[in-house]
């Protein structure tokens, strides 16, 4: 075995323990004959293992999660107006809406924003949950009605739209 | 760790947020420290990790239990964090200059004892930092997580050969860059 392959194997496979047999042999005994390679490898171990072996794990604060949750959440009630979005499309191509009817939804679409960013910044539960979700629902029909679309009303805000740069990326 | 059921993660795909959230508690710590040591900023850490957990909500329903749960949401906090550093080297103007980070990993010798294990764990993260992101996902991977080499392969989606060879060229940069430091404090 000559020195620059006994390095390499150290760099890799012989201190990530996935030597065995012969190879390992060969390389012990190479050790074993040189001096500059055991050199080598007592600063690799030094050097690339033992700091991060000792490292510390770390916990994220959280806040992290409480981020996330607040996401979720209007995950879920995008997701729930996309649903009715797609009835209400249906319907809505087959029953033409006269202009005060359109004119009063974007209304109840106006207050019921208010009311979304209202509620959002309250903790939550069970009934409240589901009255949010007509709440969502109704924002929904109004941004369609708008002539805005439900993605442009769920991706807009904080989010500023990197969400939609990563689903490409997955994609 | 606890294990996370299938049904869970159904649940979860569904939008059962406390089902959500067992994922969270079973892999949010594993995500946080690869995207930590992977951008080395606690501000930066923390919001990749919030898209992460993010974007496995919106992917949970495309899983499909080909590979287990855990190496597909390292695969998607890998990916963000590579290109949350490649986007920031490329603002940086390229990398910060080699002095630059011999200087931040001088600065960061435990001079005071009491401090010693947080200076530590600085100088490891600085440490880091001489290396391209996709170098750094495999150090990452392997030596704070733990991962095989395989397991590093199916997570980063690249064969056993650029693993093994991302990892010398990522070591061989880490001991020359030692070899400078020294060589600096004397
Ligand atoms: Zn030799």
């Amino acid at each position: 075995m000559k020195c620059r392959d006994v390095r390499e194997f150290i760099l890799t496979d012989y201190l990530d323990e996935r030597m065995s047999g012969d190879a390992q042999t060969a390389l012990e005994r190479h050790l074993a004959e040189c001096g500059g390679c055991r050199e080598f490898e007592a600063q690799a171990r030094q050097v690339v293992m033992e700091p991060f072996r000792q490292a510390d794990r770390l916990y994220p604060p959280d806040a992290v999660w409480e981020k996330i949750h607040a996401r979720i959440l209007e995950e879920n009630q995008a997701r729930a107006g996309s649903r009715l979005g797609a009835f209400w499309a249906g319907l809505s191509s087959r029953v033409p809406l006269p202009k005060p009817a359109l004119a009063a939804a974007a209304l109840v679409g106006v207050m019921a924003i208010a009311l979304t960013f209202t509620l959002h910044r309250l903790p939550m539960q069970g009934p409240e949950l589901a009255r949010l979700d007509i709440e969502a629902e109704a924002t929904y029909v109004a941004a369609l009605l708008d002539g805005t679309s439900a993605a442009s009303v769920s991706e807009s805000g904080e989010n500023g739209g990197f969400g939609t740069a990563i689903e490409e990326y997955f994609l | 760790m606890r294990e996370i059921s299938e049904a869970t993660v159904r649940d979860a795909a569904q939008g059962s947020v406390e089902a959500f959230e067992a994922i969270y508690k079973a892999y949010g710590p594993y995500v946080y420290n690869v995207v930590y040591r992977m951008l080395h900023h606690a501000d930066d850490a923390q919001d990749v990790t919030q898209e992460v957990f993010v974007t496995v909500y919106r992917k949970l329903k495309t899983f499909g239990f080909r590979s287990s749960l855990k190496t597909w949401i390292y695969r998607i906090a890998t990916n963000l964090a590579i290109n949350h550093a490649k986007k920031r080297e490329r603002e940086q103007n390229r990398t910060v200059a080699l002095d630059e980070k011999m200087e931040s990993v001088l600065a960061s010798n435990p001079a005071d004892r009491a401090d010693v294990r947080h200076a530590q764990r600085e100088q490891v993260s600085a440490l880091l930092e001489v290396l391209n992101a996709d170098q750094r996902a495999c150090l990452v991977l392997r030596d704070f997580e733990g991962l095989s080499y395989e397991e590093i392969a199916q997570t980063l989606g690249i064969n056993l050969n650029t693993v093994r060879s991302r990892l010398k060229r990522g070591r061989e940069k880490l001991l020359a860059f030692s070899k400078e430091v020294i060589r600096h404090e004397m």
